[in-house]
């Protein structure tokens, strides 16, 4: 039983999975993600996978701010991924709404909606920080740690 | 070109990848989170007044002011930077990492007034820097008007105004202490 | 055959034992070989089994219960067709075959995309139900040039066994009839440039769009098991001499399927995506073309003799 929860863990660090959308942020964080998966920075080389339906997915990558008009594909898409699952909100968007907080069109930001497990900071992160991030919650996702006990962690820090 | 002949000259060329702890060195100039040197700020407020997202905000007390600034909220413009009259502000060489919590990253800086030389009210800081480019060329005897507080700036300015216009005498002359 | 030679095929050679591993190699060998022909590092050697190993171990997403005896029945088929595909292939000189064996592993091969259109429709997901469609479209037309080159094979060697074509004289039916194969094998492993099915980004994952989890993972097997018998049936009809002992087979067998798949990995690589008109048009032209002449060739062997 040891082995296969040790061989499973490994298996999640070395192989995830991300879905990515964007909930209406201005785009800038979408290049540098796509940036990740060219040649230069390959996420391929560590197992990483950017895949098309949310129901393969490991790790919800999230940018923008969360729009009115996509509040209710983002709730869906997270329903559909199967546990266990993260969240990596990517750039300054999700984390508080940047530049288009107090707009009236604006639900966000994410936290309001999602747990989130990962916020990269930056408007927009460098690629290397996408990964660095992404990493993270492979951490996350492998040991599966408690939800709370991870935010209790994350104000300490 | 055709598309066989590239991708052979990729596979003889080997990729360009870098392998993943390996990274690219940041560039000359980058722009990272902003930093404040609190010991020049002068309080005024024009990096609030500039910033697009209101990741800088000022706030006057008492004895000191308060320059809060969250990177969450920052888009990394270097406005502020640019703005800063003192050169107090300046962009980290590197970005920060990534967080767990949403206020995580916020930074509170104080920045302590400094009492007037006449009455010993806690004023804003005046620097030298400020000084030496506001002040330029400026007959001593104003220059040293720039180190008071606001209210005893109106003050002596009242009280010239009542010398030369009531009493018709020239302003009383200040030393510089 | 007798039992235990049922089981070892089907377990060990070529069956599950070998061709898990083989379809692990050949789906990361793809990845890897792609990645290095855009200039990229690629995923290492392990990643298909990590993948496999991660999917196993999440949490099952619930379905209605009709629709969820499909979409777990189905992959399992999948699987099971492509091992019993493997099991069928005469590698080695020793394999005896029956009669009709031929035609079993046609059935066999035929089984992966049949699952999917089905897994498609089953899983009421949009998405799905266009690439099940797809599939099924393309399902007809490269079936017909596919099936005449295999029809053209069995009139040739006037046996529907399949050691009796492996052992059949070389000959331009033949050569016709495997070349044939080997235009087919990209739209059945639906890679570029006939990727029309599973067309990614454009119909997110085709019919396997709904499916998570395990069953995703039982269908990157199926996919894989896929590549190993496919590769595995044109090195077997096109090989036309045999080693003789079992190790040279292996050898020769193993290695020719991986330059198979690097080959078409360049093709999937350099080409583009077609549209579902063009890929249908290349397989009645071209396709129907090459088995046509094959066919006439096998059925009037004078032909060939009065060219030579
Ligand atoms: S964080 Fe900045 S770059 Fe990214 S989407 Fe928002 S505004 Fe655009
Ligand atoms: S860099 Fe731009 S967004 Fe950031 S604090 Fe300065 S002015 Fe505001
Ligand atoms: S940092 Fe510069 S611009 Fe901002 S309040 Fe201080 S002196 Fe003024």
């Amino acid at each position: 039983m040891r082995l296969i929860k040790k061989l499973v863990s490994m298996a999640r660090r070395r192989s995830p999975w991300l879905f990515h959308l964007n909930t209406g942020g201005c785009n800038g964080c979408d290049i540098e993600f796509s940036a990740c998966l060219a040649p230069r920075y390959d996420v391929e080389q560590a197992g990483i996978l950017l895949v098309g339906s949310p129901r393969h997915a490991d790790i919800l990558c999230v940018t923008g701010p969360v729009t009115r008009g996509t509040r209710a594909a983002l709730e869906t898409i997270y329903a559909q991924m199967p546990e266990p699952k993260v969240v990596v909100a990517l750039g300054n968007c999700p984390a508080t709404c940047d530049v288009f907080a107090g707009s009236p069109a604006i639900e966000g930001p994410l936290d309001r909606i999602l747990p989130v497990d990962v916020y990269v900071p930056g408007c927009p992160p460098r690629p290397h920080d996408l990964i660095k991030g992404v990493a993270q919650a492979v951490a996350i996702l492998a040991d599966q740690q408690p939800r709370d006990r991870r935010i209790i962690e994350g104000v300490n820090q | 070109m055709n598309i066989f002949s590239v991708l052979l000259k990729n596979l003889r060329m080997g990729p360009a990848t870098l392998r993943f702890p390996e990274e690219v060195p940041y560039p000359k100039g980058f722009h990272g989170p902003v930093k404040i040197h609190t010991e020049k700020c002068i309080c005024c407020g024009m990096c609030a007044y500039v910033c697009v997202s209101g990741a800088v905000r000022v706030a006057e007390h008492k004895d000191n002011c308060e320059w809060v600034y969250s990177p969450g909220l920052c888009t990394f413009c270097g406005k502020c930077v640019s703005v800063c009259p003192v050169e107090a502000l300046h962009m980290a060489a590197k970005s920060a990492p990534s967080y767990f919590n949403t206020k995580a990253l916020d930074e509170v800086h104080l920045v302590p007034y400094s009492p007037c030389p006449e009455c010993g009210r806690p004023t804003p800081p005046v620097r030298e820097v400020l000084r030496a480019k506001a002040f330029k060329g400026v007959a001593p005897n104003v220059l040293v008007k720039s180190l008071i507080c606001q209210r005893c700036r109106q003050k002596d300015s009242q009280r010239a105004l009542v010398s030369i216009q009531v009493k018709g005498e020239p302003p009383p002359s200040r030393s510089d202490k | 055959m007798s039992w235990e030679k049922v089981f070892f095929a089907l377990l060990i050679f070529p069956g599950l034992l070998y061709a898990v591993p083989t379809a692990w190699l050949m789906l990361w060998l793809e990845r890897k070989f792609r990645a290095r022909m855009q200039g990229r590092i690629g995923p290492p050697f392990y990643q298909p089994f990590f993948d496999f190993v991660k999917l196993m171990a999440k949490r099952r997403v619930l379905r209605p219960s009709f629709d969820s005896i499909f979409m777990m029945g189905l992959p399992l088929v999948s699987v099971s067709a492509g091992l019993l595909a493997l099991a069928l292939l005469p590698i080695s000189s020793d394999s005896r075959g029956f009669a009709g064996d031929l035609v079993l592993l046609v059935a066999f091969l035929e089984v992966p995309s049949l699952c999917s259109v089905l897994a498609g429709f089953a899983s009421r997901s949009i998405f799905g139900q266009v690439g099940a469609t797809r599939e099924a479209i393309l399902s007809i037309t490269y079936n017909l040039p596919f099936l005449t080159a295999i029809v053209a094979l069995a009139y040739s060697a006037q046996s529907l066994r399949l050691v009796d074509i492996a052992a059949s004289p070389a000959g331009g039916v033949r050569a016709l009839a495997v070349l044939t194969i080997c235009l087919c094998l990209p739209v059945k492993l639906r890679i570029n440039p006939f990727s029309v099915s599973n067309a990614e980004q454009e119909i997110y994952s085709g019919p396997a769009t709904e499916f998570s989890g395990p069953q995703l993972a039982m269908w990157e097997l199926a996919h894989g098991l896929e590549w190993v018998a496919l590769t595995g049936l044109v090195v077997c009809l096109g090989l036309t001499f045999r080693t003789g002992t079992w190790i040279g087979d292996f050898a020769i067998y193993t290695s020719l399927s991986l330059v198979l798949v690097i080959l078409l990995t360049i093709l999937a690589t350099g080409t583009a995506r077609l549209k579902i008109q063009q890929a249908a048009r290349f397989y009645w032209r071209w396709g129907m073309g090459l088995s046509l002449v094959a066919l006439i060739l096998g059925v009037f062997p004078d032909i060939e003799r009065f060219i030579r």
